[in-house]
């Protein structure tokens, strides 16, 4: 009998790949390559995203355009919205208790699955721009910088930082890209500076809504993603339908949070929620491409090495993708 | 063989009489005026018309493309070479790593903005070997011909060729082939022209060699 935990996930995928005469892709749902968007082309992704807090759906929907500045300049901005927040924070994030004349504030577990309204996720933008590239016959080895920044207005109650629809802030790193006829690896490294939220924090003993104010913690991230075509074998048109697998590796590390109420009461952290931390997600997708042009992405997260707090799995994601030639005769 | 003047400016010349024989009389009409010219005249006129324009022309060419991993960057490298004039049909060979592109005649090529289209589809290029038609050509060791503005300079060839009809012309540089490859031709590349046509100065500089 089969058991699909993470282990078989991950055996399964490198037993596929260790076959011979088969061609890889670098497309991978959850992860950019180092390869760019060729000159002057226009690309459009619609990404949707949704897990099963409690006893409601979170979902995010963006829309994200990309363009080919230049051969080895690619960006991109992406809008959306998402109900996994509210404009203030959750009741109980900050909670206070009397002691005589001393007022003590803590952090604490807040409830979970509230019904929040969709709310604009801000602005995130990206570009990267290709650094090496060794072409070779069906082969090629690529590094890559990015940047990225977010405008996120949301009151995020988790330390972890997330620049799409989270948290704004900014990041930069690497993205090194191998592929090899059956084999397409890629590794992403870099780190995220989060800004801050300041929002109004309810307490349950009542009384007024209190400023409250999040710096959440810096973060390295580190991710891993394995590409494989599974059909076709030989390629004869475009017309083909292709089908890749891919397995994702998604790794964070990050800092504890730091909440300050009026200004400068520095709250001590006392729930994991908000505490420093560290994960790692595995993420298996399927993707089918539409006459060599619509790339249709599903992929599943789960957890693997510990946990996110700022999701609950599985989380599934959905991403559709058009390139748009612009035939200028030259 | 008459020479008859078009509109002042164009000459058209009609039937296939050779020219050759000093007994024919070439006469060229003008709107309004008819004058007779010596044949030797016209043998010089012919020839350096037909050097000047080159009396050639680029059929087609196999452009190797390196990078290409998936029918989408296939389509995406043909899209991106489509948007040259000069190119009427693109032929792309996932398999062989290969794009064979037509050429629409009467259009000028020029091959450096054929490589570079690759380029800008996020490729590299392997190798470019063109098909050109070429009418009576003498070429000698690092032979400079002057063709449509540019300068095709012929390096690595042993011996005098006279090309007539279709030729293989391999282009050599470092746009043109990868840097391990381009580091063998690198000095035969140095050389300079051995015999030039006109003198004055062309907007691309090509080297190449025979296949």
């Amino acid at each position: 009998m089969l058991q699909f935990n993470r282990k078989s996930i991950l055996l399964f995928f490198l037993f596929i790949i260790a076959s011979p005469s088969f061609f890889a892709q670098e497309l991978f749902p959850l992860n950019e390559p180092a390869s760019t968007i060729p000159k002057g082309v226009l690309g459009l992704r619609a990404i949707g995203e949704t897990y099963r807090e409690i006893n409601q759906f979170r979902n995010q929907f963006s829309l994200r355009v990309m363009y080919g500045v230049l051969p080895r300049l690619s960006v991109m901005a992406t809008v959306g919205i998402s109900n996994h927040h509210d404009k203030n924070f959750p009741t109980n994030l900050v909670s206070h208790s009397h002691n005589g004349n001393q007022t003590t504030y803590t952090t604490g577990d807040f409830q979970r699955g509230v019904v929040y309204p969709y709310r604009s996720n801000g602005a995130y933008l990206f570009m990267k721009y290709r650094f090496i590239s060794r072409d070779g016959s069906h082969r090629h080895f690529r590094m890559a910088a990015y940047a990225e920044g977010a405008y996120v207005q949301q009151a995020h109650d988790e330390a972890e930082p997330n620049l799409m629809g989270d948290t704004k802030g900014y990041g930069a790193g690497l993205i090194t890209t191998c592929l090899k006829n059956h084999f397409a690896i890629s590794f992403t490294s870099g780190f995220i500076i989060p800004g801050s939220y300041v929002g109004l924090s309810p307490d349950e003993n009542g009384g007024p809504l209190i400023p409250t104010k999040i710096n959440y913690g810096r973060a390295l991230t580190y991710n891993l993603s394995m590409g494989y075509l599974l059909f076709p074998q030989v390629y004869k048109d475009y017309d083909q339908l292709n089908v890749n697998i891919y397995l994702e590796l998604l790794g964070k590390a990050y800092e504890a949070a730091q909440v300050t109420q009026y200004g400068n009461i520095s709250v001590p952290i006392n729930t994991p929620l908000l505490e420093k931390g560290n994960y790692m997600d595995i993420a298996p997708g399927l993707q089918c491409i539409i006459k060599s042009n619509l790339r249709i992405d599903v992929s599943v997260k789960l957890p693997m090495i510990n946990k996110s707090y700022a999701r609950f799995y599985p989380v599934f994601l959905v991403g559709v993708q058009r390139y748009f030639y612009f035939r200028r005769k030259k | 063989m008459e020479i008859i003047a078009f509109n002042n400016v164009i000459i058209e010349f009609k039937s296939n009489v050779k020219f050759f024989q000093s007994q024919f009389k070439f006469v060229i009409f003008t709107d309004s005026m008819k004058v007779s010219i010596n044949p030797i005249f016209c043998i010089a006129l012919f020839s350096l018309l037909f050097h000047l324009t080159g009396a050639a022309q680029f059929k087609s060419a196999v452009i190797g493309v390196d990078g290409l991993t998936c029918s989408a960057c296939s389509f995406a490298t043909e899209k991106s070479l489509l948007e040259l004039k000069s190119i009427d049909s693109v032929h792309m060979q996932l398999e062989q790593n290969t794009a064979t592109v037509f050429f629409k005649a009467g259009q000028k090529v020029n091959m450096k903005d054929v490589a570079q289209k690759v380029v800008d589809a996020g490729f590299s290029v392997r190798s470019i070997t063109a098909v050109i038609t070429i009418k009576e050509l003498t070429v000698t060791p690092d032979y400079c011909w002057n063709y449509e503005n540019d300068t095709y300079h012929f390096i690595k060839l042993n011996e005098v060729q006279k090309l007539n009809g279709d030729i293989l012309l391999t282009f050599i540089g470092e746009k043109y082939m990868p840097p391990k490859e381009f580091k063998k031709w690198k000095t035969y590349s140095e050389n300079r022209c051995g015999s030039t046509g006109a003198q004055t100065p062309y907007s691309q500089n090509y080297n190449v060699t025979i296949q």
